[in-house]
């Protein structure tokens, strides 16, 4: 039931369905993202490699293209030199054919060379000597330095002061013949335009000249090192080419060309980023086309991408929103290839979805109203069972009848919601159904007799009848007398109408005592579950108005019963005094004549009236038990306890015994411990039972001992008393205490009286325990316990 | 017989003249002359002062026609005339009850039924030698 009752709980509130806007998923990014970086890096990667391979390609054919170019170059610069100095021979052999070494050599000279403009200086040296035998145009300076052409063996070019000379010569016989050509014209051979933009050529000397179109320089003075590789190689004489760094400094491609016959390097350099930029214009190209082909290629991806993501975008955005529970999302493409193939899917998954879902709110909706349902009923269960447990309660915590159907009228009345509840009780005989405790909505009380005439006759409450005749419930619906039994037409009009109502036989077993009447307002009332509930109370009711009248019978045996008590007490007392009064006549006047104060007796008369006397005495003895007996039985016989000495006590009450045993053969012997404590109790009440025991073991004791024992032991003292009398059997034993017999007297020796039973009250009363050990024929033990502290004290329980 | 006793005035109220015979007789014995019966207490008060001046011993029985021997102790208990008179309850009802409400009456002796006959004279001696006597019976 509580399972139910906590699904219902759920089931009342059902998840609401709230779909949330979808802000952003992170999928446009996602998918757009990585189709765009894979197009580019597909595109934008090979096309730089390529861009750079070419670029490197370029590069290197430029190189090698250029070097080639300048070996050529060089290679053409030394013909061409060659080829000049060649022509200056030539021209220096003209002029020395036309030599005729007159007596003026030196204007011969100077006329041989006005013949050549090429020339600055004609020297004429001898060949054998080498002095210079004329010159022309020379001054003095200079003139040192041609002092030694003929010695040595210089190269064609030489250094003239600081002026570069080239040298040409002609022999013949001994003379030699030696034609200056100056810088000018040496200039002309260097430079030549047909080296490209920024190409230079230099011819080097030996000593590390370096003789270029900016001027002279000299490379080193010591002429040994050189910074440039090209210009190292050359002195060495090498012919070759190669990429170096130039001796000012500037990454160059150069042609080294050494003529050893000349004793003059050509060295043809273009300075590599001159060469190369015609390499970096490619290049710029290359990289402005590769971005424009990634660019292109971006755009396009970035239209590829959009138009392949777009709708999967579409569709995973629709898809969230259908996770979130929004089940009415369609998509909107209309495409015929697989993406439209998948959003026509994705609708049709969603309408179906949409149809299970709303299934499913069906269902749930369903159960949530069994759930409701089911709650509800638990809430009358609940209800229903609060009210059995409360008429349970009821009826065991309230005895009065009247007051318990009231209260179970009352109860039922207000847990239901009944429009009328009452209680009809049968007397004895059957005959009347009484109407007990009734209570209606308004909280009125009607109470009255309704009868049961012929047990089906009865009008309007026939129903009652029939309850009652075979003791099976009813109920009654479509009521044709609405509305009780009684009020006015006006209260009757202001109250709600009856329009079902159940009778309930109120049974014990099959015994019907009455039944418990319904009436409902609702038209639901009263159906199957209820039935059983309603039976159940009635069961309940039934048991507890059995309950209350079996408590009020008992309640009124046990006031008869002290009643009875009471008047038995009074009978007895003035019975006690009624004999007392005639008795006392006769024990006086009979001890008054046998005391002879009226004269003397005779034998006989003495006899018979110690008979009278005697008897009167027992007579007195009896009134006295019976008084106290009664007395002890109702409770009202006092007892004074205080601290007590036992010892004294029994010692006391053993003189009286032996003055009792006077005349027979019986020894008394006591055995009482010499550290015995103080005992609370009654003293006089005491010694009465311990007389009465004494007593008794001396009336059944012919020839022998009585002992009396005193024993401590766990808060409680023992007495006892032993006889070696007759004993008793088993069944006499059992009896002797336990009924209110007089003790049996043995053949009008002893009086007898109620001794043994006043003991056992009186023991009882003391708060302890009397019995009796016995062996027919060797005698009897009677003892008696008594607590030994106060009642309530710790320790002696 | 150390006292004498023939000048001693008792007066016994008891309703039951077989028992104020029997007591008659028991104080004859110890040589009382002057014995009146009375059977009610009211009867006592009525008694003329000439027939008995002077009362020295009341036996009070306790249940009594028209008042009983309280009632009667405690308007002889208010009367000059009684002010010396030694009064005994002489009674068969022992019950506990009575029995203390003898005690708080102030009654000088309490004499059960049936009396002992041979205690009697020994009981009545004492209490005019004015010890307070309680038997039981």
């Amino acid at each position: 039931m509580a399972q139910q009752a906590v699904e219902s709980s759920s089931a009342n509130n059902p998840p609401q369905i709230t779909p949330h806007p979808v802000h952003s998923l992170g999928m446009r990014g996602g998918l757009g993202k990585t189709l765009l970086v894979a197009f580019l890096l597909l595109t934008i990667v090979p096309l730089s490699l390529l861009a750079f391979l070419t670029y490197n390609q370029i590069q290197q054919d430029t190189g090698r293209k250029l070097v080639a170019s300048l070996e050529a170059m060089a290679a053409l610069k030394e013909a061409y030199l060659v080829d000049r100095i060649e022509g200056y021979e030539r021209e220096l052999t003209l002029l020395a054919s036309k030599l005729e070494e007159s007596g003026n050599l030196t204007a011969e000279l100077e006329t041989l060379l006005g013949l050549d403009p090429a020339l600055t200086e004609l020297v004429l040296v001898d060949g054998k000597t080498g002095a210079v035998l004329a010159r022309s145009g020379i001054s003095g300076q200079e003139s040192r330095v041609f002092e030694s052409l003929g010695t040595a063996g210089q190269g064609l070019v030489m250094m003239a002061g600081d002026r570069p000379m080239l040298a040409v010569r002609h022999s013949w016989d001994d003379r030699q013949l030696v034609g200056l050509v100056g810088w000018d014209a040496l200039r002309e051979i260097i430079v030549d335009h047909d080296l490209p933009d920024g190409g230079a050529t230099s011819l080097v000397l030996e000593g590390g000249w370096v003789l270029s179109t900016e001027g002279l320089n000299l490379l080193s003075p010591g002429g040994e090192e050189a910074d440039s590789e090209g210009i190292a190689h050359l002195l060495q004489g090498e012919i070759g080419s190669g990429a170096y760094v130039n001796q000012v400094g500037v990454p160059v491609y150069g042609a080294y060309r050494w003529n050893p016959e000349l004793g003059v390097g050509i060295l043809a350099e273009e300075s590599q980023s001159r060469a190369q930029a015609a390499g970096n214009a490619l290049t710029a190209l290359i990289v402005g086309m590769t971005l424009a082909v990634a660019l292109v290629t971006s755009a396009l991806a970035a239209v590829v991408t959009r138009r392949v993501t777009r709708p999967i975008v579409q569709l995973t955005e629709k898809a969230a929103w259908m996770a979130r529970g929004d089940l009415d999302q369609r998509v909107m493409i209309s495409r015929t290839d697989e993406i439209g193939v998948l959003a026509r899917a994705f609708n049709r998954m969603a309408a179906e979805l949409r149809v299970l879902y709303d299934n499913l709110e069906a269902k749930v909706a369903e159960r949530t109203q069994q759930l409701e349902a089911a709650n509800e009923q638990t809430q009358v269960y609940l209800i229903q069972l609060a009210t059995s447990a409360e008429v349970a309660r009821v009826a065991t915590s309230i005895r009065d009848l009247d007051v318990l159907l009231a209260t179970v009228v009352t109860l039922i009345d207000q847990s239901f919601e009944l429009l009328h509840t009452s209680i009809y009780l049968l007397n004895e005989g059957g005959e009347w159904a009484t109407v007990v405790a009734s209570r209606d909505q308004s909280g009125g009380e009607d109470s009255r007799s309704v009868p049961v005439p012929d047990r089906v006759k009865g009008e309007g409450r026939a129903v009652i009848d029939r309850v009652v005749t075979d003791g099976r419930r009813r109920v009654v619906r479509a009521v044709p007398h609405s509305n009780g039994q009684g009020g006015s037409e006006q209260e009757k009009q202001l109250q709600p109408a009856v329009v079902c109502e159940m009778a309930v036989p109120l049974k014990v077993k099959d015994r019907v005592l009455g039944v418990l009447l319904l009436q409902s307002g609702r038209v639901d009332d009263f159906y199957d579950g209820q039935q059983v509930v309603y039976q159940s109370l009635s069961d309940q009711i039934s048991i507890a108005i059995e309950n209350a009248r079996a408590y009020t019978a008992e309640r009124e045996t046990v006031e008869r019963l002290r009643e009875l008590d009471r008047i038995q007490s009074q009978f007895l007392t003035n019975m006690s005094h009624a004999l007392r009064t005639p008795l006392n006549t006769i024990i006086g006047f009979s001890r008054v004549l046998l005391k002879e104060l009226d004269g003397p007796l005779n034998e006989v008369q003495r006899d018979d009236l110690d008979a009278i006397y005697d008897s009167g005495r027992q007579l007195l003895g009896l009134i006295n038990d019976m008084l106290e007996l009664s007395h002890l039985e109702l409770g009202v016989a006092p007892f004074a306890p205080s601290d007590v000495d036992l010892a004294e006590t029994i010692s006391g009450v053993m003189a009286t015994a032996r003055a009792l045993a006077r005349g027979k053969a019986v020894q008394l012997y006591e055995e009482v411990p010499s550290d015995l404590p103080a005992v609370y109790t009654d003293g006089q009440r005491v010694r009465q039972v311990i007389l009465a025991l004494l007593t008794n073991a001396v009336k059944f004791t012919a020839d022998g001992s009585i002992y009396l024992r005193v024993a401590v032991d766990d808060g409680q003292v023992t007495i006892s008393v032993r006889d070696t009398g007759v004993g008793m059997p088993r069944e006499e034993r059992e009896r002797i205490l336990a009924d209110v017999l007089p003790d049996e007297a043995e053949s009008g020796q002893t009086r007898p009286g109620f001794g043994l039973a006043i003991s056992k009250r009186v023991v009882e009363r003391l708060g302890g325990r009397i019995w009796v050990d016995s062996v027919e024929g060797s005698g009897s033990t009677f003892s008696f316990t008594l607590p030994i502290g106060r009642p309530g004290d710790q320790g002696t329980s | 017989m150390a006292r004498d006793l023939r000048n001693l005035r008792v007066l016994i109220v008891e309703d039951n003249v077989r028992n104020y015979a029997l007591l008659a007789r028991l104080l004859s014995f110890m040589g009382v002359k002057q014995t009146e019966w009375k059977r009610s207490g009211w009867h006592v008060l009525e008694f003329a002062r000439e027939a008995m001046p002077q009362v020295d011993l009341i036996l009070l029985d306790i249940h009594l026609p028209e008042e009983d021997g309280y009632e009667v102790l405690t308007r002889l208990r208010k009367d000059e005339r009684f002010q010396g008179t030694k009064i005994v309850a002489v009674t068969a009802d022992i019950t506990g009850q009575n029995l203390t409400r003898a005690q708080t009456a102030g009654f000088d002796g309490f004499l059960a039924k049936p009396i002992d006959v041979d205690l009697f004279p020994d009981q009545i001696r004492r209490i005019l030698d004015g010890e307070v006597v309680w038997d039981l019976g």
